[in-house]
């Protein structure tokens, strides 16, 4: 295990995060990469998937130690799925730019029950595995 | 040059509260209070509605990044913003 170099979470609430993606049809796509909306709008509760697809993304956000709109967009930090089907992140753009060229691995944990979505995120040291073991 | 409204601070704040559905009065938020966290205390979320709202509402790009970031502050701020990007379209 490689040093944490940062935690993070965030908790959101399902059914509100579904009334700001109704009222607001763009916030979809400024959001989430087309992966994600792809995956989760194939789910039977897709605002459930959405919600913690965000909650995952501030998480990570915190873990890193930035905020949204300082040079990072919520698209920077896309949730994929591994060959185990486990949550995993990618990171682009200005949030990969964050670890100043350091390798790093983000582990991810996103849970819910009732109208609740939570994520944690820890932010190691080390080398990138690709889905693998710690 | 596109025409820019008289009232834009009034616009802007109908924008806010119409498209974040909030229970205040457009003319209850004040030019310069903060919007985030303290203030009103809108979240990320709520300033990419913002501006969502204010995209469609002026027909500009307004979307928060590292350039725009410092004027989503207040409504006073966001004048500004659309002010500039209105004046350059």
């Amino acid at each position: 295990m490689g040093r944490i170099l940062g935690v993070g979470t965030d908790v959101v609430t399902i059914p509100d995060f579904e009334r700001r993606m109704e009222r607001s049809p763009g916030l979809e796509q400024s959001v989430f990469a087309p992966e994600e909306s792809a995956y989760c709008r194939s789910m039977a509760r897709p605002a459930q998937h959405f919600a913690a697809r965000f909650a995952a993304k501030e998480a990570v956000l915190k873990a890193l130690g930035t905020g949204w709109a300082e040079g990072v967009d919520f698209r920077d930090v896309v949730v994929v799925r591994d060959a185990r089907g486990a949550p995993s992140v990618r990171l682009e753009g200005g949030a990969a730019a964050r670890l100043e060229g350091r390798s790093a691995r983000v582990h991810l944990s996103l849970s819910h029950a009732g109208e609740t979505a939570m994520a944690v995120a820890v932010l190691e040291a080390g080398e990138d595995r690709d889905g693998g073991d710690s | 040059m596109a025409e820019i409204p008289e009232d834009l601070a009034g616009e802007v704040k109908k924008v806010i509260v119409e498209c974040l559905n909030l229970e205040v009065r457009p003319e209850d938020i004040e030019d310069g209070a903060p919007l985030f966290g303290e203030g009103l205390g809108l979240d990320s979320i709520d300033a990419l509605e913002i501006a969502l709202g204010l995209e469609k509402r002026f027909g500009i790009k307004v979307q928060p990044d590292k350039e725009t970031k410092k004027y989503f502050f207040s409504v006073a701020t966001l004048v500004d913003l659309i002010r500039e990007r209105l004046q350059g379209a």
